[in-house]
């Protein structure tokens, strides 16, 4: 199994490899730049910033240098947000992300995969239509539109959280963009273990463990809901990746502090190094996570074999 | 040899008749009630949203400046109690009282007395308050200290209210509906070009092609394609057409492993068999037998993919890196909305409502057909 994680890893240096001189090349060529301001700067100051980050060398020499700070572990510095580098600004960010985007998982898998769970149970019945039906709401509505909708209800007309804002991180203030980000995910999960929980529950083994006289609870947790894991597992490793790294929009909303606006802000300030330390973050969070997805799915299904 | 279409082929003279997948397939999404009425729903919205913005009385970038926000309501503006205090504000220092005030469609009647003769010219200020048109006196009594006034009020209905710029929200409703639907439909077209072209080669050739197609296609799939997205939406301007074709190139690679996966597993089926031993030739093979059967999954990949590239415009335009003012769409009503939904909740509300249908029409269509082209539980 160690030798699988490391070839997937060096497999996996290629791909970031791709990304990160694709994303480096398609910035570059943009027209403006960071120093772009509404009263321009005279040109020899102009010139002095541009030769303090290289700007004025050839793309490719660019190109090289930051690779090779890539490799050292160095960001650089940020264009716009002065006296930051890029790895403090991640470091500030990616902490609330990180927070907010794992609770929003947590939520979505422990509700998600119950809920799931029963209506696949009761196939079929008024109790398996409701939760399909919610779950489809969940899937369809995008969370521009539920965000809002949800600040507006329960926090301007029923009064009961913040409608907005960030309140030096409040608990109160942390619910409304939690469930935001959770709702979808929870609808897909849900949906996802109803499927698969359908099928193990016509298979073999769960009929060898009623004839056994084993109580269903253990029947259905340990037997049932087990089997039916691999598939949600499979969907997690890149849900996880983005959920972590942070939504634009919810951040934007609710006006949460985290790395999910660095990369569009940086994009329109032509802030080079910050899109390309939000590029490299994600990158790396992806195939992290579909790693360990794939390390996990040994555990859940013995027929795995890392070869 | 000639190829007589299928459709247009000679009814065989026997009286069972045959059933053709479609046919089968059309039967069962029929009986699906949720699909049925999910698409009477959607083509009710697709044709408002085709027709809509040429029919209404608004521009959809027509500004109303006296209504800016001006909330959903039935009946027209301005309501009768503006039109009081509008009348009172024209005449304040005419020494004139209103007796009687009426309006009818958009003529507004007024009976004015004064302690003294009224001026008749009282008709011009009505005029110069810029809120209504065509004063005139039509009726002179009691030694002119009694006039009746006929002027031109002109009234508007908002059915869904107004926005921030007193543009009407239906009309810009429907209109970016348009916009919202067109980018799906192309941006899926695209990719569905690309990826049946891409995924039936790639599976038709087999062997090496294959394996180094589907092995580029594994690479772009681990590359987060929504940031490039962005960074050309963000670079190389807010083109529409820009947004289609990244979208359908994102998009196709999902197509091409669905067809390819289709093509390899129909190429290896009996009845194809049983055709080529009945000397069918190819061309008539690949229409009649292997197009049709990958085109199940095909359809269904599309009906799941339209929502999907609206969801994604809608997402780009919440950013502000989709369609440009005063062209609007569905994202950008929303946005806007969120915006203002203290103050103005109908602009969050109207929008979003019908977004959230029309995907959840396109979905239930979608599983619809996916049940009613599944072979397996026939």
């Amino acid at each position: 199994m160690l030798s699988y994680t490391v070839r997937r890893l060096l497999s996996a240096i290629p791909t970031l490899f791709i990304i990160i001189t694709l994303a480096f090349f398609m910035i570059r060529l943009a027209p403006g730049g960071p120093f772009d301001l509404e009263r321009p700067l005279p040109e020899q100051i102009m010139q002095n910033l541009r030769a303090i980050y290289h700007l004025d060398e050839p793309l490719v020499v660019q190109y090289g240098l930051y690779l090779k700070s890539l490799l050292a572990g160095n960001l650089g510095p940020s264009f716009v947000y002065r006296d930051f580098t890029v790895a403090e600004l991640i470091a500030s960010g990616l902490p609330v992300s990180i927070q907010f985007g794992g609770s929003a998982l947590l939520l979505a898998l422990i509700f998600g995969s119950i809920l799931g769970s029963i209506a696949a149970l009761k196939q079929n019945s008024r109790t398996d239509y409701t939760i399909m039906g919610g779950a489809m709401i969940g899937i369809t509505i995008p969370n521009f539109v539920t965000a809002p909708l949800l600040s507006l209800v329960l926090g301007v007309y029923l009064g009961w959280l913040p409608a907005g804002g960030w309140g030096e991180g409040a608990i109160e203030n942390k619910i409304l963009p939690i469930v935001t980000l959770a709702l979808p995910q929870l609808a897909i999960i849900a949906r996802l273990t109803r499927g698969s929980m359908i099928e193990v529950l016509r298979s073999n083994h769960i009929r060898t463990a009623r004839a056994k006289g084993l109580p269903e609870r253990i029947v259905i947790f340990r037997h049932g809901l087990r089997a039916a894991l691999p598939p949600v597992v499979s969907y997690l490793g890149p849900a996880t990746a983005a959920l972590l790294t942070g939504s634009v929009v919810v951040e934007t909303i609710f006006g949460v502090p985290g790395v999910g606006r660095y990369f569009v802000q940086g994009a329109l300030n032509r802030d080079y190094t910050l899109v390309m330390g939000t590029v490299v973050l994600i990158a790396l969070f992806i195939v992290v996570f579909n790693l360990l997805v794939d390390l996990i799915y040994g555990f859940l299904d013995p027929k795995v074999r890392y070869d | 040899m000639t190829t007589v279409p299928f459709d247009q082929a000679p009814e065989p003279a026997v009286e069972i008749k045959g059933r053709s997948l479609w046919a089968d397939a059309r039967r069962r999404l029929l009986a699906n009630r949720a699909a049925v009425v999910s698409m009477v729903i959607l083509g009710v919205i697709a044709v408002l949203a085709i027709f809509g913005p040429w029919l209404s009385p608004h521009g959809y970038d027509q500004v109303y400046q006296s209504y800016v926000r001006a909330p959903p309501s039935l009946t027209p503006y301005p309501n009768d109690d503006a039109i009081n205090e509008m009348v009172d504000r024209a005449l304040r220092r005419s020494g004139a009282n209103v007796e009687e005030l009426a309006v009818e469609g958009d003529t507004l009647r007024l009976v004015l007395v004064g302690e003294e003769e009224l001026d008749p010219r009282i008709a011009r200020s009505l005029n110069r308050s810029g809120d209504f048109q065509d004063a005139q006196v039509v009726e002179t009594g009691e030694d002119g200290r009694r006039l009746v006034i006929e002027a031109g009020v002109e009234r508007y209905v908002f059915l869904f209210g107004t926005d921030n710029n007193g543009r009407d929200l239906l009309t810009r409703t429907l209109y970016g509906g348009r916009i919202s639907l067109m980018i799906g439909l192309l941006a899926t077209f695209v990719s569905l070009v690309i990826g049946v072209t891409y995924g039936a080669t790639a599976g038709y050739l087999g062997g090496r092609v294959d394996n180094v197609m589907m092995r580029i296609v594994d690479i772009l799939y681990s590359i987060p394609f929504m940031f490039f997205v962005i960074l050309l939406m963000v670079f190389f301007g807010r083109n529409i057409f820009l947004i289609f074709i990244a979208v359908g190139a994102i998009e196709w690679l999902d197509m091409a492993r669905i067809v390819r996966g289709q093509t390899l597993s129909v190429k290896r089926k009996e009845f194809i068999e049983a055709a080529l031993a009945a000397g069918v030739g190819t061309p008539k093979i690949i229409r009649r037998h292997i197009v049709p059967n990958t085109l199940g999954p095909v359809v269904v990949y599309m009906t799941l993919m339209v929502p999907k590239v609206i969801l994604l415009e809608s997402f780009l335009s919440f950013l502000g890196l989709g369609v440009q003012e005063p062209m609007t769409s569905w994202g950008v009503l929303i946005s806007e909305g969120a915006n203002n939904m203290v103050v103005a909740p109908w602009m969050l509300v109207f929008p979003a409502v019908i977004l959230a249908v029309t995907l959840f029409c396109l979905n239930f269509i979608g599983d619809g057909l996916r049940d009613a082209l599944d072979p397996k539980d026939r």
